[in-house]
């Protein structure tokens, strides 16, 4: 594939490992997602008080944003420069059934703002922009399989015509039973 | 080398996108006429609904009933295999499709949909479907199955930018000639699982919303779809060509369920649009808002009109008509904007009575006729998102003579 040679650094995440450009850093397998995601956290001092209010999924993305970035990676650029592709197939669905579960009992109603907000995947690109003062451009994309070249390209061509000069791309998806997130930059 | 390639990129003539064909189905009417003959007339969609099956107590919403869809769906072919919101793409799509020569069933053409939450009416309780219809993945390749399209459509799924955000996908694919024609369609339905939502940030109003009002209290959602068709080839007739001249989005980086109070993530992508589109702000005649006559929404639009000099040019939002459509509302919203410039004509925003905002915005009052080529849209979202796309009616001059 062409853009191997214009993909930088890569964060990726799955069973309970944590990989940095495809060495492991990190290890917690048996444990479930919740307690692998905190485990995280705290083995990389990540200290972000907003990270205990996110939904998984938003952690998961959290987490990998935070390794990808980590030693200011983004520092030669103006917020608006940075633009942010990213992509999944199951949308936000544990966030959805959590809110679809507090509004099945007309006698025990009691839908939150702070688990409906999380029912948009890109709240999790608002929660990378916010930690890394990005504004430039974003998108999220859902589609059933991961395609890597069609968002690596899409990227690359934000980046030809001018409208950014660094991507932050990939595919974060959490259910239940499954969870993987890759997050790549493209400059 | 790296220089050389980027002079050359910005060298380059951006390759038109002109806007053959649409359509918008919404409680307004089935049809974009039916739509703006409506809108033109000052009716609303916009009702108080005593229904269980959406709030356990009544809500102002803006939905299209059963009896309206049902015969229209029969004209599909095993309507029943396709839940509500497919039927209302499929409808969409086919009817949008009918005014045009495009090959639905060439590699050249590409189906693009935007929704916030699809078919999440089906979740925990899919009836005759099957539970995976509740991805938009799936529900996507519903669609492109239907219609014989080769291609694996794209979904964007961006919050209440995802209908405007998509035409700017379509365009970044056009202008690449990745494509010779690419079909947008946004959609999305009123569900007890928005209702309850938004009503649980206490966003909703109990009344018909009043955008820009000073006694605004919120939204109305909406259900319906909008399709356009896109080409980047030049339709056969001469007048009221309308293109896709730019369009861009940004963040606030700022919160994720409030506006920037500054009203710079909008201004951003407004500036950017602008930019893209190699217009300046006073080249603007309209501008389609979004408008959701929530308190912050509303307030931050009138700074970011403050910061990009658009005061004073002429603006609207629709929401009051059709309400909140989420991943639907920036295509509809678009595709009245683009029936504005051809027929110079600029429709009252709906529920607006007393100046509401900080800033003086140009709030159209009442219907008017008046000369226009270039309009602005724009909308904002959850996730500190924003979007915007400049639209241009061109002269087409005889060639011949």
């Amino acid at each position: 594939m062409e853009n191997t040679a214009a993909t930088y650094r890569q964060c990726e995440i799955k069973n309970g490992e944590i990989f940095l450009n495809g060495k492991l850093i990190f290890e917690k397998k048996e444990v479930p997602f919740a307690k692998f995601i905190k485990g995280a956290y705290k083995h990389f001092e990540l200290r972000y008080p907003k990270f205990h209010k996110m939904d998984r999924l938003c952690k998961l993305a959290f987490v990998t944003a935070n390794l990808l970035l980590e030693d200011n990676q983004l520092k030669e650029y103006k917020p608006e420069e940075i633009a942010v592709v990213m992509s999944n197939s199951n949308s936000t669905l544990h966030t959805d059934s959590k809110h679809a579960n507090s509004i099945k009992d007309k006698e025990n109603y009691f839908p939150s703002p702070a688990v409906f907000v999380y029912t948009l995947p890109n709240i999790m690109v608002g929660e990378i922009c916010i930690r890394y003062k990005i504004k430039g451009e974003s998108v999220f994309f859902v589609s059933n399989e991961y395609d890597k070249e069609m968002l690596t390209e899409y990227s690359r061509e934000m980046i030809d015509c001018g409208d950014a000069k660094i991507c932050l791309c990939g595919w974060v998806d959490y259910t239940e039973a499954n969870y993987y997130a890759n997050l790549y930059l493209v400059k | 080398m790296e220089e050389k390639m980027e002079f050359i990129v910005t060298a380059m003539e951006k390759a038109p996108v002109y806007i053959i064909s649409d359509n918008i189905i919404t409680s307004l009417g089935f049809g974009t006429q039916a739509n703006i003959d409506k809108i033109s007339d000052g009716q609303t969609g916009v009702q108080c609904h005593n229904d269980a099956s959406i709030y356990p107590t009544p809500v102002w919403v803006s939905k299209i009933t059963a009896s309206n869809l049902s015969p229209a769906a029969a004209q599909l072919s095993s309507p029943e295999k396709y839940t509500k919101l497919e039927q209302i793409f499929l409808l969409s799509v086919a009817e949008a499709l009918q005014q045009t020569s495009v090959d639905i069933t060439s590699k050249d053409t590409l189906i693009i949909i935007a929704s916030t939450k699809g078919n999440i009416n089906l979740l925990g309780d899919p009836g005759n479907f099957s539970s995976d219809r509740v991805q938009l993945g799936t529900m996507a390749e519903q669609i492109q199955s239907y219609f014989k399209n080769p291609n694996k459509p794209l979904v964007v799924c961006n919050a209440c930018i995802s209908g405007v955000l998509a035409l700017d996908v379509a365009k970044r694919l056009l202008r690449k000639n990745k494509y010779k024609n690419i079909i947008v369609t946004g959609g999305d339905l009123v569900t007890e699982f928005t209702v309850s939502g938004f009503q649980s940030f206490k966003a909703m109003s109990d009344a018909p919303c009043k955008p820009y009002d000073k006694n605004r209290s919120g939204i109305n959602l909406g259900e319906g779809a909008g399709t356009m068709i896109l080409s980047t080839e030049k339709p056969s007739s001469k007048n009221n060509i309308i293109t896709i001249e730019g369009g861009a989005s940004s963040n606030d980086a700022n919160h994720i369920s409030g506006p920037s109070r500054t009203g710079d993530g909008l201004f951003n992508a407004i500036r950017k649009a602008l930019n893209d589109a190699n217009c300046l702000s006073s080249e603007m005649d309209y501008l389609s808002m979004h408008g959701t006559a929530t308190p912050y929404n509303d307030e931050m639009e009138s700074k970011a009109l403050g910061l990009a000099d658009l005061l004073h040019v002429p603006m609207n939002s629709l929401k009051g008509y059709i309400g909140h459509t989420l991943g639907a509302a920036g295509i509809i919203e678009s595709i009245v904007a683009v029936h504005s410039l051809k027929n110079n004509s600029l429709y009252s925003s709906l529920g607006f009575e007393e100046h509401g905002v900080t800033l003086p915005v140009n709030i159209i009052t009442r219907n008017e006729k008046k000369q226009l080529q270039k309009c602005l849209k724009t909308a904002s979202g959850f996730g500190g998102c924003n979007a915007a796309v400049v639209f241009a009616k061109q002269n087409i001059k005889s060639e011949q003579g």
